[in-house]
């Protein structure tokens, strides 16, 4: 099911990627400096109302009492870490300042530590533990400190030492969680071995979610090729490095790496990968940003040549309910997610170099929330937290996901239906609504809800559920009818046995309607394409001899071929096809299939020629168009019959429609043999070598529009540095 | 045709420089001769390079004075003062010499901040996209001064770069008023052929930057920006480490100019005015001429120098992209050859009051746009406060096969909605009618008729009819003319499109293009007739047609920035005339006089870190002059907040409506945005929300703002002329002042009086 979505993904996307230009003259006035977008069922990118608005700054002023008792302004200098306890309170790791920084909830200073008695180095990590201890990633002394509430060292967890551990292993905590027991899980900076989990003594106790390697194709290949020394020689393949790191409630590790396809993990305590499937950049498509910033001005010169940015995770955190926040550091924006990983919302504004906005980073290090669901956001570069508060669009989102993940699915739909009215294109909410009508078993409004969420596995149950419903109720009728047309089955079988006893012998009337068909020869050449389905080799070879096929019948075939594939594609069900079909462009589908079948013609009739084929271009046109009949056959029958299935039966739908195609290739296969008169072995040849010329064919066509276009920028360049 | 352009081009700037140049500078030495006030010349007196601080007040000359003010100047500088007789307050044209010998602050910055004027050049010869910042005394400037009537003529020149550049300053009533000569600017070095010439241009202008710049020692000022409703920059003595600038444009980027580069996340500047309070002094200082050219720049203390400090920038030269290929992602960066000579005047009014608040600084303001820009009181004796409710009518809807119209809210759909609010009690309500066009929302061009789904031409005017019957206007949204991307009424997107410097035509996106002006304008005036048949009350302008600025190079349709302002300007007036009625979207001020509504305009700021406070500074100022509404109620992250601003800033209700449910919307790209427009989910949110703004403003809307203050965090209270005060609450939880309980997200009227 999953796999069969994906194969949409790339057509859905590259329709999202049309970009939504917001209009002049009706927009909707920002609230907040950002930009909010959400992705719904069909993954299409859009644009709600901010789920969060930026409240204020905080850390801005902090003034201290120096030696002479003087009140001195001391802002913050390049800050790493912020975290958020239990009481609200904010610890913020002040790298540069060596030290730490606690103010209340409101911002206000509470005090600083610095750990007299063994003064911190660049501590660029903070963690504080329910009991109130305070671990500290001092970075610069490469250790981990632990304090007590008074900020007393308690404790220190130095370079491990066990067998285990490489001589070159670099120790340099840059970050930690303690879980429930007193584990302490260490980022050390740069460590592809992953993080590093302590006994509560301080003991080593092993190596926790360590990234897997990433090979690259070409890093295969190389495998393949090079000789023992040669692959020595190359730079060794380690996994990324964990960048940071938060715990939950539930004591699942979330990490972030530098990744390509696994930016964010959740690891459950045995340190595996509960977000298989997870793909950040899957989810938040950046890209989109861009093309919204460009398209501000674009006047036309700005719209190509956007370059694009790799996403760089800095740090993630996980509120009570489980829901997750991470920051993108290379673009500057903020995506949340649920406890399963799906795409609650993303936001940001485009990278700019102009002065600092409120609400907006320039380079987010670290973020955590509060117990009031406030978002506080460390910039290292501004030496400040920006606060945002969820507005209250935002907070109803969230409770409804929350509900719909504990199972409440009634209680949650008052939420989804706020939502709907709030934003009626935030999709999720149909699936949010839907579940709460399928589990009132309210199948007929649950269809319907899951095709606006664009859900096709919920839309198919729902289906299912309804076809139950019908077969129950029709149940008597069914059996009845089904009983009354197997009788008459049987006795119109013995009525036929009897009456072809007594008509075999005279078999002059077929004939003679045969003459009189044979006037219209067009209709005959059409009723040709029946023929050929029971005898491919003979038919094709009368399309050649008999002059059984024409241009006109041709067309006429392959005209009835495309409109059976457009009501196809429009009868298709929801279930099959998880697409609006308002978003389908039929008319790009037929271009490609026109241009296609043509070159296929082309060439084949080229390549024939030349390697001893007997068929006329003619022959190979009215041939290809036959042997696609079986699409004009089956295309409305699998359309219908996609209707009245659900995904449960959905390999017999396969079935039916991979037979559509096999047979549609066989008939070409056969086509080629009997017209070019080959042997197997040619064909198979033969029809490879038409592909193969098909293909270049193309290329060609590339390279000299390429070059022409090519050509045509280089004079119109030279000309405008001439009379500049 | 297009590809002989460039040639054109350059031909013709060649020749106008050719001819300008000379004819100005022997027109500057005719002029200096024949000047028939007395005059005080000095000569030639080199100005000492050498840094010696501010000038001295003391060795001031009197010049000129009236019932209030003196105004005293300092023939070596050029530097002026202003003292107000009564307060004798006095108002530098250069920094407060308080503060001079705080440290800190650069050697440039120290030149500059003696400097009356500072400036930017591009050396064409030597980087054409690079500009410098520079003053007169870097320059080894000279200095001219002569005693004119009312003031005083300065002209410096700068023989070292070739610049001379006059200025006048007059004092008025209860203002200054500095003008630069603009066609008399030399910004041409006579050579020798010895020295090597770097074709120094003059880019921008400000004169007398620092006037009225104050230190943060005391911390008992502010600057108010022109940025969304009007923000300011307290006075604090610590800031973060972080360079802040305010630079923007008045009125908006300017398309035919603005790169990739230079996007301003910003709001636009809607009205050419900007501030200084410190202590008691309160300056407000007003672009009056040469609008269409200036930007207002401002920073705070220690982002720059000491000094808080906001001025506008005069602008003579424009960055271009000059691209070389024909995807135009490869070119250079640089400025345009002519020299943009309009008038430039700037007022600086100077508030003389006890405890002046940006509210007297707005009164102030209220009062030059009714003595200067035409605006009239509001006499209207309604008693209910309107209801704007804003009707979209119908979309594209992208098809299977073929795009098809996407029907959302027929004429009669629109009637019944009326009909429904009506019979809850709304009396008094305006309409305007978007999507209206034949094809839809997003189609732009050959509007006329009325899309056949909604009820064609008739239905229209049967909907108009019955809202008549009713007391209610009807407008039809007229900011799609400013694009076209049908091809109708006669438009060639290569013949008529908007250009840009570098002669391609200018899109939104992939199809839409921007209308040359003058083409617009014609669309428009054919069009009024149609509407009017319609019997409509007027359009509800947008986009290019009053918020939005640009400069079109289309050869056919040639029309400089400021003659694009008249244009515009022309169509509001015709459209009032033909229809009756006006209204502008997000307007700029140049189109607000003719208008009887701001629709859409902004109540919240840029989001500036260095942004202190966020205050109604336009609102106080409008408010009894020109209704306005602010965010469509139904769109936004926080529905009560936005009925909150609403009720504080005293702006009018506004909905944006459909009779189909929302998520048929989904159908059509362009309308994803509007993410919550279905009437059945927001009917009763617009009857409550609409009775509390007719309870709280029905009786004051022809009255003045006359005061608007926090009394606590997230509550304010603003103050009409006869004495109504409304008090509004944005916090999660009650507040009680006076022994009167504000519940949470809520606010209280006081009667004048009470």
């Amino acid at each position: 099911m999953k796999k069969r979505r994906r194969i949409w993904q790339p057509f859905i996307a590259s329709l999202s990627l049309v970009t939504l230009f917001l209009s002049f003259s009706l927009t909707v006035k920002a609230e907040s400096p950002f930009e909010t977008f959400s992705v719904d069922g069909y993954g299409r990118t859009i644009v709600t109302q901010p789920a969060y608005e930026p409240e204020g700054v905080m850390a801005q002023d902090i003034y201290i009492t120096d030696s002479n008792g003087e009140r001195v302004y001391s802002p913050l200098n390049k800050p790493q870490d912020l975290f958020i306890d239990q009481n609200d309170g904010i610890y913020i790791a002040d790298t540069g300042n060596n030290r730490i920084v606690q103010l209340d909830k409101n911002g206000k200073l509470v005090r600083i530590l610095t750990v007299l008695e063994s003064p911190l180095n660049q501590p660029s990590g903070v963690f504080i533990t329910e009991n109130g201890d305070i671990y500290i990633a001092d970075t610069g002394n490469k250790r981990v400190v632990r304090l007590n509430k008074e900020g007393k060292m308690i404790q220190e967890f130095l370079r491990p030492t066990s067998k285990f551990i490489d001589k070159k292993f670099v120790y340099e905590p840059i970050n930690m969680v303690v879980d429930r027991r007193g584990f302490v899980y260490v980022v050390s900076s740069g460590t592809y071995q992953g993080i590093i989990q302590f006994y509560p003594n301080g003991e080593f106790y092993g190596f926790y979610g360590t990234n897997v390697s990433e090979v690259s194709f070409m890093d295969r290949i190389r495998k393949m090729f090079y000789t023992k020394e040669q692959l020595a020689r190359q730079v060794r393949l380690l996994p990324n490095a964990i960048r940071n790191i938060d715990i939950d409630k539930n004591g699942y590790v979330y990490t972030v790496s530098r990744d390509q396809t696994k930016e964010m993990k959740k690891l459950n305590v045995r340190g595996e990968n509960q977000w298989k499937d997870f793909s950040f950049t899957k989810n938040v498509k950046t890209d989109f940003l861009r093309e919204e910033a460009t398209a501000a001005t674009s006047s036309e010169a700005n719209v190509t040549g956007v370059t694009s940015v790799d996403t760089d995770l800095t740090d993630i955190t996980v509120n009570e309910n489980g829901i997750v926040t991470v920051a993108d550091k290379a673009n500057a924006l903020v995506a949340q997610f649920n406890q399963n990983g799906e795409l609650l919302f993303f936001w940001g504004a485009p990278v700019t170099s102009g002065s600092p906005q409120v609400g907006l980073n320039k380079s987010p290090v670290a973020l955590d929330t509060n117990s009031e669901n406030k978002i506080f956001i460390l910039d290292d570069s501004l030496n400040l937290i920006q606060v945002l508060v969820p507005t209250q669009f935002g907070n109803t989102v969230q409770d409804a996901f929350i509900l719909t993940q504990q199972g409440k699915y009634s209680e949650s739909e008052k939420y989804w239906r706020e939502i709907v009215k709030q934003n009626a294109l935030f999709t999720p909410a149909y699936a949010g609504l839907a579940r709460a009508s399928f589990y009132q078993e309210d199948y007929k409004k649950s269809q319907e809800l899951y095709k606006l969420a664009g859900d096709d596995q919920g839309y198919s149950d729902s289906f299912w559920q309804l076809r139950l419903q019908w077969f129950q109720k029709n149940f008597v009728y069914l059996a009845n009818a089904f009983l009354i047309f197997g009788v008459a089955f049987l006795v119109i079988a013995q009525f036929r046995k009897r009456n072809s006893k007594r008509t075999s012998g005279d078999g002059d009337v077929p004939k003679e309607k045969s003459k009189w068909m044979k006037d219209i020869k067009l209709l005959n050449q059409l009723k040709h394409a029946f023929y050929i389905l029971r005898h491919p080799l003979d038919g094709f070879a009368d399309i050649r001899y008999r002059s059984m096929g024409g241009y006109t019948s041709a067309i006429i075939i392959l005209l009835l071929v495309i409109a059976v594939v457009i009501a196809r594609t429009y009868f298709t069900s929801f279930t099959f096809q998880p697409v609006p079909v308002g978003s389908i462009n039929i008319s790009s589908i037929l271009t490609i299939s026109a241009t296609v079948w043509i070159s296929w013609v082309i060439c084949h009739y080229l390549i024939g020629s030349i390697k001893q084929g007997q068929a006329r271009f003619k022959d190979v046109f009215v041939g290809s168009a036959y042997a696609l009949f079986p699409v004009f056959l089956l295309g409305l029958p699998l359309a219908l019959l996609s209707n009245l299935m659900s995904l449960n039966e959905s390999s017999i739908y396969g079935f039916f429609s991979m037979l559509m195609i096999i047979w549609s290739f066989a008939l070409f296969f056969w086509m080629i043999q009997s017209l070019q008169n080959y042997s197997v072995g040619e064909t198979i040849i033969n029809g490879l070598l038409s592909l193969f010329s098909m293909i270049m064919l193309w290329v060609l066509v590339f390279i000299v529009v390429g070059l022409s276009s090519e050509t045509i920028d280089f004079i119109l360049t030279l000309y405008r540095e001439v009379t500049m | 045709m297009s590809k002989r352009k460039p040639i054109l081009i350059v031909v013709m700037l060649f020749l106008l420089s050719c001819w300008v140049i000379p004819a100005s500078a022997t027109n500057n030495s005719k002029q200096s001769n024949q000047e028939p006030v007395i005059k005080i010349q000095f000569g030639k007196k080199p100005v000492n390079n050498q840094l010696k601080g501010l000038p001295d007040e003391k060795k001031f000359q009197d010049i000129t004075e009236n019932d209030g003010f003196i105004l005293k100047a300092d023939p070596e500088t050029g530097h002026f003062i202003v003292i107000n007789k009564k307060s004798q307050a006095v108002l530098r044209s250069f920094p407060n010499p308080d503060g001079w010998n705080q440290k800190g602050t650069s050697a440039v910055w120290k030149a500059h901040l003696q400097s009356p004027i500072m400036f930017s050049y591009v050396e064409m010869n030597i980087r054409k996209d690079m500009v410098k910042e520079s003053n007169l005394f870097s320059q080894n400037g000279n200095v001219e001064f002569k005693k004119i009537k009312d003031g005083f003529q300065v002209t410096y020149t700068m023989p070292e770069i070739g610049f001379v550049i006059p200025i006048q300053v007059h004092l008025k009533n209860d203002y200054v008023e500095t003008k630069v000569l603009s066609d008399k600017i030399v910004d041409v070095k006579e050579t020798d052929g010895k020295t090597e010439d770097p074709m120094a241009r003059l880019v921008s202008l400000r004169a007398y930057p620092f006037l009225g710049a104050e230190t943060s020692e005391k911390e008992n000022g502010f600057l108010l920006l022109p940025d969304g409703s009007g923000a300011l920059i307290d006075f604090k003595k610590n800031r973060p480490g972080i360079v802040s600038l305010y630079s923007e444009r008045v009125y908006g980027e300017d398309i035919a100019f603005s790169s990739n580069a230079n996007i301003s996340t910003r709001l636009p500047v809607r009205m050419p005015v900007f501030g200084i309070k410190s202590g008691k002094q309160a300056i407000l200082g007003v672009i009056d001429k040469g609008d269409s050219y200036a930007n207002i720049v401002s920073a705070p203390s220690q982002s720059m120098s000491q000094y808080n400090w906001i001025t506008g920038e005069h602008l003579y030269r424009f960055k271009v992209f000059q691209p070389t290929n024909r995807e135009k992602t490869k070119g250079f960066f640089t400025y345009t050859k002519k020299l943009q000579r309009t008038e430039r005047a700037t007022r600086y009014y100077m508030i003389a009051k006890e405890n002046t608040d940006y509210s007297d600084m707005a009164e102030r303001y209220r009062q030059y746009l009714m003595e200067e820009q035409g605006f009239k009181r509001n006499n209207t004796n309604k008693e209910n406060v309107e209801l704007h409710l804003n009707i979209l009518g119908g979309g594209t809807k992208d098809g299977f096969i073929s795009d098809s119209f996407l029907s959302l809210t027929t004429t009669d759909q629109a009637k019944k909605i009326v009909k429904n609010l009506s019979s809850q009690g709304i009396k008094d309500m305006s309409i305007t009618y978007f999507g209206w066009q034949r094809g839809g929302y997003s189609n732009y061009g050959g509007s006329f008729p009325i899309a056949g789904d909604l009820g064609g031409n008739s239905g229209m005017k049967e909907f108009v009819d019955y809202a008549h019957s009713k007391g209610m206007p009807v407008y039809l949204d007229g900011s799609s003319y400013t694009f076209n991307n049908t091809g109708k009424d006669g438009f060639r997107q290569s013949r008529d499109g908007l250009r840009d410097l570098g002669s391609s035509v200018i899109k939104l996106g992939k199809n839409r293009t921007f209308v040359s002006p003058r083409f617009m304008k014609d669309v428009v005036l054919d069009d009024l007739e149609k509407a009017k048949e319609l019997g409509i009350d007027g359009y509800l302008f947008g986009a290019g047609i009053g918020s939005m600025l640009t400069t079109d190079f289309n050869d056919r349709h040639l029309a400089s920035r400021q003659e694009v302002k008249q244009i515009q300007q022309e169509l509001f007036k015709k459209t009032k005339k033909e229809l009756g009625n006006v209204r502008v979207t997000s307007g700029n001020l140049y189109a607000l006089n003719k208008s009887n509504y701001i629709d859409q305009m902004e109540s919240g700021y840029s989001f500036d870190l260095f942004v202190d406070r966020v205050v109604p500074f336009e609102q106080i100022a409008l408010h009894g002059l020109i209704g306005y509404s602010f965010n469509y109620g139904n769109m936004s992250g926080d529905v009560k907040e936005t009925f909150l601003k609403g009720i504080e800033y005293g702006g009018d209700p506004s909905f944006l409506v459909t009779h189909e449910k929302t998520n048929k919307l989904l159908d059509s790209r362009p309308l994803r945005a509007f993410y919550s427009t279905n009437f059945k989910d927001w009917k009763e949110e617009i009857t409550t929300q609409y009775k509390r703004f007719n309870d709280a403003l029905g009786d004051v809307q022809s009255q003045f703002i006359t005061d608007h203050q926090k009394i606590a965090d997230g509550v304010f209270e603003t103050t009409y002329e006869k004495g109504k005060r409304i008090i509004v609450n944005y916090n999660k939880d009650p507040f009680t002042i006076n022994g009167m309980k504000i519940g949470a997200e809520d606010f209280v009227v006081l009667e004048g009086g009470k």
